[in-house]
């Protein structure tokens, strides 16, 4: 059974961000382009370690040095687990590779843990990514024992165990529930979007009492800190205890409950999975169609309808691209229900919600919009678009119109919500309104520029393209730095006014949008030019 | 209606498929090209409907070029391709609609076309169902009614009988002559000697990139079967 996984395990790793196309195409720009993509991840994770330094020094600092493998445990579990529970589904349970694998000599079992490890090694490198500069830090300062360093790497490999776990648990639970629906892709993606915003609202409401506390003396942080770790996440004391205190049996006990309750996963999973499996991919034929009456549309309409056919068919698309949107929507009802600077509060961010909300509200759905992976997503289906009759910018607005309705019933139940709760004078209004729509129809337009640029088509699985593609990465850098130089503006220079920031923001979006409508593209649909 | 010069592909890493190929098709020719697996027939058919690139040469389909004129030329071509990858999130009818759309075929002419091309495909009853739930061969005549729904003058095909049953195969034939006896052209690629043998009125043989032969059915054949021209001029002995 080993030798199975292995080869399984092997075999979903050659797809991993595109790592075997890297090793053996003849394509020198192809070659380029994964180089850039990796100097871009290089540059991310430089500033990631530097930003897990920086926690590490200020928690040493402030005398806290104790609670800083709790912190990182906790930071390292909570990613995962969300992480993972967005793809736990399309990889756990993709169906045309459960069909080709099934036909093989293999296991059930074998199948399971093969799809478990290929998840279990993106959530490795992110352990790695966090563990790793905090010990080091811990290390330097702290001086610790050689246990610290034995405990830390142990519970660097093991610690993506048990998140994984929970988010495959609830991944299953999805899966199986929504198997049995008509709509099961509907259902899938209401029950993840559901569960990923209710985690995120608890762990929001944990900060808040962090930050409540932060007034009182830093002992009582610490322990208030230690208790509220302790009380979410018990794994993360543990650890922390294993590796500070030298507690072996904390580490067993760490290690006794993730294997454990991943082999208990395997084995309850184990006689379902085949029937999940083929209930997820069964589709329902009627056979019993009538025509009525066909209704006739213009070529922009009916590729935007297509492009909302073929957005709402994917669970992993929606869940991952209508988080920015949905985290508008409850950004607007935090605010309208506790007030801005509770909710400020709540981020960690006092002083900046407040200041910034036009931009930060607008920074929200811009973040992964869906036409960072439109073009991408058209996969195997992509000649279709490039022998069709169609001129490249219906495609382009057929996308971004997509991509504008799906933000538009957020944008506008957000907006109806903070004007409840601020009562806006009518400038402050007019910025609330056109910021955000500004940053929705630029981050669109930005998506699927650099989407035509980096598409990737020959994909099996759509985590692939979603969650893994340059496009979406350089998209979430394109639109993050957009908005983050009109924040440090507004909250850098109180003398510059407001208004000011936001004539100028605006404009520039829209410039930017205008622009890049301008550039003539040779990469995607190069031959539908307007003729 | 189609007119192919001196086309040459060559592919990133040096491999050149397609070298300096000419051929015409007419109005009416139903235009058979064949040749062994990788030898540039898929490369032409793509550059043909505007998938890919091409180094040199020009296409021109019905006096139009494909590079200068690209929308033109797909106004009033149909493509079909040898593996039938269609969107499965619509269902059948929704698929049709959506190229009828895109073809701006009106109300009454899509709503008579779907009806009686699915009828006689033997899938009406399925157009409501997702295309998901199709087989490859439903899926492949799914595909040839939404290329017929416009009513192309240039159809081109690749590989169009593979997965088709029979009763299928029969019927393309007969849509693929009634089509020429209307004044279109189709131009397909095919492994099947005996159906080029029998349908095509001209035919071209491709090997290694390069026309090998090329001209009216007949004629080309004369007193010797397909396959033995095909094997004399790619340079193998018919095997026993």
């Amino acid at each position: 059974m080993t030798r199975q996984i292995r080869l399984l395990t092997k075999l979903s790793l050659y797809n991993f961000f595109g790592l075997n196309e890297f090793r053996f195409t003849k394509d020198s720009k192809k070659k380029t382009r994964y180089y850039l993509f990796a100097l871009l991840w290089l540059l991310l994770l430089a500033m990631m370690g530097g930003y897990i330094c920086a926690l590490s020094y200020g928690l040493i600092y402030m005398d806290m040095g104790n609670l800083v493998p709790a912190v990182l445990v906790m930071c390292v579990s909570l990613v995962s687990f969300l992480f993972t529970m967005i793809k736990a589904e399309p990889v756990l349970f993709h169906k045309s590779s459960y069909e080709s694998q099934i036909a093989l000599p293999v296991t059930i079992r074998s199948i399971i843990v093969s799809r478990f490890l290929s998840m279990y090694f993106t959530n490795l490198l992110l352990g790695m990514l966090v563990m790793l500069p905090g010990m080091a830090v811990y290390g330097i300062l702290q001086h610790p024992g050689l246990t610290f360093y034995l405990y830390g790497v142990l519970s660097v490999l093991f610690l993506p165990l048990l998140p994984l776990t929970l988010a495959s648990m609830l991944g299953a639970l999805i899966a199986g529930i929504s198997s049995r629906w008509r709509r099961k892709n509907l259902v899938a993606i209401l029950l993840t979007l559901l569960l990923v915003s209710a985690i995120m609202a608890g762990s929001l409401r944990m900060g808040q009492l962090e930050e409540e506390q932060l007034v009182t003396a830093l002992q009582e942080i610490a322990l208030m800190l230690e208790t509220r770790v302790g009380r979410s996440y018990p794994p993360a004391l543990w650890v922390a205890d294993a590796m500070v205190q030298g507690n072996a049996d904390a580490m067993f006990l760490f290690l006794g409950v993730s294997i454990g309750a991943f082999l208990l996963f395997l084995e309850a999973l184990r006689p379902f999975y085949g029937k999940i499996c083929s209930l997820l991919s069964a589709r329902e034929a009627k056979g019993n169609y009538r025509m009525a009456q066909l209704k006739a549309n213009s070529v922009l309409k009916s590729l935007t309808e297509r492009e909302l056919r073929r957005y709402f068919s994917s669970t992993v698309y929606v869940t991952n691209t209508l988080m920015g949107p949905l985290l508008m929507l409850l950004m607007a009802a935090a605010i309208l229900f506790m007030g801005v600077e509770p909710v400020e509060s709540m981020l960690g961010m006092s002083g900046i919600v407040g200041k910034t909300l036009p931009v930060f509200m607008g920074l929200l759905p811009a973040m992964l919009p869906m036409t960072a992976c439109s073009i991408s997503m058209e996969g195997k289906q992509w000649w279709m678009l490039q022998t069709l009759p169609i001129t490249r910018t219906q495609m382009i607005w057929s996308k971004v119109s997509a991509n504008l309705l799906v933000s538009l019933p957020f944008y506008l139940l957000s907006e109806l919500l903070l004007f409840i709760a601020l009562r806006p004078d009518p400038i402050d209004l007019a910025w609330l309104l056109i910021i955000p729509m500004a940053y929705i129809l630029f981050s669109a337009r930005t998506g699927l520029a650099i989407n035509e640029k980096f598409p990737i088509f020959d994909w099996e699985n759509e985590v692939r393209p979603v969650k893994q593609g340059a496009a979406s990465l350089l998209t979430l850098l394109a639109t993050s730095l957009s908005a983050l130089a009109p924040m440090v503006v507004l909250i850098a220079c109180p003398t510059v006014p407001a208004h000011a920031v936001y004539a100028a923001t605006a404009c520039l979006l829209l410039l930017g949008t205008w622009i890049l409508d301008r550039i003539p593209h040779k990469s995607a649909l190069r031959r539908s030019r307007s003729s | 209606m189609l007119e192919i010069r001196n086309l040459t592909k060559t592919y990133k890493g040096g491999k050149t498929a397609v070298a300096d190929l000419s051929l015409t098709v007419h109005s009416g020719d139903i235009y058979g090209f064949i040749g062994h697996n990788g030898a540039g027939k898929t490369t032409t058919i793509k550059s043909i409907v505007g998938i890919h690139d091409f180094d040199k040469g020009e296409i021109l389909v019905d006096g139009k070029s494909v590079l200068t004129q690209p929308l033109a030329c797909k106004q009033v071509l149909a493509y079909i391709p040898d593996n039938p990858d269609i969107y499965e999130y619509l269902t059948g009818i929704q698929y049709l609609n959506f190229i009828a759309d895109i073809y701006k075929v009106s109300k009454k002419d899509r709503e008579e076309r779907i009806r009686r091309e699915s009828e006689e495909f033997g899938i009406y009853s399925v157009l409501g169902d997702l295309v998901s739930t199709y087989s490859h061969g439903m899926r492949q005549k799914l595909v040839l009614i939404g290329a017929l729904i416009h009513e192309p003058r240039l159809l081109v095909l690749d590989e169009p009988f593979v997965g088709l049953d029979p009763e299928a195969s029969l019927l393309l034939k007969k849509k693929m002559r009634s089509l020429c006896d209307r004044g279109s052209a189709i131009f397909f690629s095919t492994h099947v000697l005996e159906v080029a043998e029998k349908l095509c009125t001209r035919i071209a043989v491709i090997s290694g990139g390069r026309l090998a032969a090329e001209g009216d059915t007949r004629e080309l054949t004369q007193d010797k079967s397909l396959e033995d021209v095909f094997m004399e001029v790619t340079g193998h002995d018919k095997a026993d």
